[in-house]
């Protein structure tokens, strides 16, 4: 039997809150069952308040579950305090220590072990050499740009070797070209220590750049987990399809179904679908789901015969791509992404042109709501 | 209203508050180095005499001994215990914290003169003898609201998760406590220290009741105004404790700010 790097099993949490005398109950977390393999990088993926770092928490120690139980390496945590838990976390605002130098922040765990002091300073400058900040032992925290301070926080909770390390949306108060290089940086510390990454984050694209396994989680409930690839290509719900990338979402009317595969119709017009759950009928209104990338526009009179028409109501050039903005006949709005190019198949369309709107079978699916 | 009629009001306000307040005070230390024992102008010469029979007369000597001691004392219980205090307000979710602070504070708005009678009676139903350690007690009582006040202010300045990170890292509460709070908060704790010093310091009321022999400064230099020829010494004595008492505060606003300061990086 493989051995979790952590395991939940049934773990509710549920905070009271009192608000003018009257008691509310939140729940944060719905009974969670969720396993992290070893030496992975895990993503807990979601938008804010969806209990993803409540969830960190929880394994971190600083909150307790209402119910349900968390096991680390396979021990219960249940009774064992944040500071003698096998885990260490790099905090949202990095939480380093003001009055201390560098090195005696990144020494702070050994130091509280007992560790000698030769010993601390080595172990120090090894967690530091593993950042790129060998040279900043004697800066204070105060001295640091925000990167170095991610990065000294990183060094810090590192340098205890824990089974896993937490990650707290630590890229969260950097500037968009340093948070993309601290991505890369960070994919590559993990795959060096092998240590097992627990990392929070509400962007979808840092997930998906860095994570070997993403869970998805929103209301306190996992959507889905699966690697990025898995999440993007087949998204298992509505909430999935919409969170990673962009989706379109056009409501129809189910013609006919039959193993995967399934006509709709919207306003006389059919499509077809290529990947769709069990138990549609004709006559079932449906939500058909495709990347914007994955719909191809066509001049009506060249269109196959699976195709809506629709109105250019956007142009946005975008360099590689161009953007529409489009209106079926219905009224509802999607939007296309093309590549731009040239030859004999490519054109371009303007605002109030008519078009066809088509796609591959397996490019569409019917989601469950 | 035009705005530049505004600076003439403050300059006014500036120099009424430092007559009043500096006036007596500059009068006090200029008087200290008169050569007379009347304290009425024309000034009759400078003479350093008083300040040498303030040096031999071991009474007063005594008293300044007590009150040091006194305020040092309760200084640091109520610094130690005011810790305590602001800890528990600031960092936890207490149920009947509104309570405990209008406890804690309560202090600020009774009678000192009032507080020191309630304290006499109490003592004696104890039967616990007035000595030192009895006004000390009553000063640490009067201490406590500011210590809490200090405190809680320079703990709510600084991140709680500094000391989840400690404990993350492998501390007990303790160590963490020891190794990451109580150093960041140092400034204020002296500042707090300081403060209450002076407070313990100047006290006459509740001392005047709760010290039985162990007289204290200022309950000693109000028993010396019925002899008028000692006034100048004790008019020295008070020169004295200004020029402290003033550099004690100066020194203790000083740390409070650089303290905040240095949090604010």
């Amino acid at each position: 039997m493989t051995e979790y790097a952590v395991e939940l099993r049934n773990v509710s949490k549920t905070y009271s809150s009192s608000r003018r005398g009257k008691a509310e109950e939140v729940n944060a977390i719905r009974d969670m069952n969720l396993t992290i393999p070893p030496g992975k990088f895990f993503t807990l993926l979601g938008p804010s308040g969806c209990g993803k770092t409540t969830t960190l928490r929880m394994i971190a120690g600083f909150e307790v579950p209402t119910s349900g139980e968390v096991f680390i390496q396979g021990k219960p945590m249940t009774d064992i305090p944040p500071n003698k838990r096998p885990v260490n976390t790099v905090f949202q605002n990095y939480a380093l220590f003001p009055h201390m130098n560098v090195e005696r922040n990144v020494a702070f765990g050994p130091a509280v072990r007992r560790v000698p002091k030769e010993e601390q300073d080595r172990l120090a400058q090894e967690a530091l050499a593993l950042v790129r900040l060998r040279e900043m032992g004697d800066r204070m925290p105060s001295q640091l740009s925000g990167g170095q301070q991610q990065r000294v926080a990183l060094a810090r909770a590192l340098v205890n070797n824990p089974a896993v390390l937490l990650l707290d949306e630590p890229l969260g108060a950097l500037d968009l070209k340093l948070r993309k290089a601290m991505q890369i940086e960070l994919k590559h510390i993990q795959e060096q220590v092998g240590i097992t990454f627990v990392y929070v984050t509400h962007d979808q694209e840092e997930a998906l750049t860095m994570s070997d396994v993403i869970a998805v989680m929103d209301k306190g409930v996992i959507q889905q987990l699966g690697d990025p690839v898995t999440l993007y290509k087949n998204p298992a719900n509505r909430f999935v399809a919409d969170f990673i990338g962009e989706s379109n979402f056009i409501n129809v009317t189910v013609a006919a179904a039959q193993g995967n595969q399934a006509a709709v119709t919207l306003e006389g017009e059919t499509a077809s679908v290529g990947v769709i759950p069990e138990g549609q009928e004709s006559g079932r209104g449906a939500v058909v789901t495709v990347r914007p990338e994955k719909v191809k526009l066509s001049e009506p009179e060249k269109a196959p015969r699976e195709s809506l028409s629709a109105t250019v109501n956007e142009v946005v050039y975008i360099g590689t791509d161009t953007r529409y903005v489009l209106s079926l006949k219905d009224g509802q709005s999607m939007v296309a992404r093309i590549q731009n190019g040239s030859g004999a198949d490519w054109r371009e369309f303007a605002r109030g042109d008519n078009v066809k709107v088509h796609w591959a079978d397996d490019d569409a699916r019917i989601l469950n709501e | 209203m035009p705005k530049h009629k505004l600076p003439s009001f403050g300059a006014v306000y500036v120099l009424l508050i430092g007559v009043l307040l500096y006036l007596p005070i500059a009068l006090l230390i200029i008087f200290s180095f008169n050569n007379a024992t009347s304290l009425t102008f024309p000034l009759k010469g400078f003479t350093l005499q008083w300040y040498q029979q303030l040096g031999q007369s071991s009474e007063l000597l005594a008293s300044v001994r007590n009150s040091v001691l006194i305020a040092f004392g309760s200084s640091l219980v109520a610094t130690s215990l005011g810790t305590m205090g602001a800890i528990a307000i600031v960092r936890y979710n207490l149920p009947g914290r509104g309570l405990f602070l209008a406890v804690a504070a309560m202090p600020l708005v009774i009678p000192y003169v009032i507080l020191g009678v309630a304290l006499l009676i109490l003592l004696n139903q104890a039967g616990i003898p007035l000595s030192a350690p009895s006004a000390g007690l009553g000063h640490v009582i009067i201490s406590i609201p500011y210590a809490i006040l200090i405190i809680s202010s320079r703990l709510v300045g600084f991140p709680n998760n500094l000391e989840e990170a400690a404990m993350d890292l492998g501390a007990s509460y303790w160590e963490a406590l020891l190794r990451v709070t109580i150093p960041i908060i140092s400034p204020a704790l002296l500042a707090s220290f300081l403060l209450c010093f002076t407070i313990s310091f100047d006290e006459y009321s509740i001392a005047s009741f709760l010290v039985g022999t162990d007289t204290t400064l200022p309950v000693y230099m109000y028993s010396q105004l019925r002899f008028p020829t000692r006034l100048p010494i004790v008019i020295a004595m008070a020169a004295i404790i200004m020029t402290v008492t003033m550099l004690a505060m100066l020194i203790s606003e000083w740390l409070r700010r650089s303290g905040q300061d240095s949090s604010r990086k």
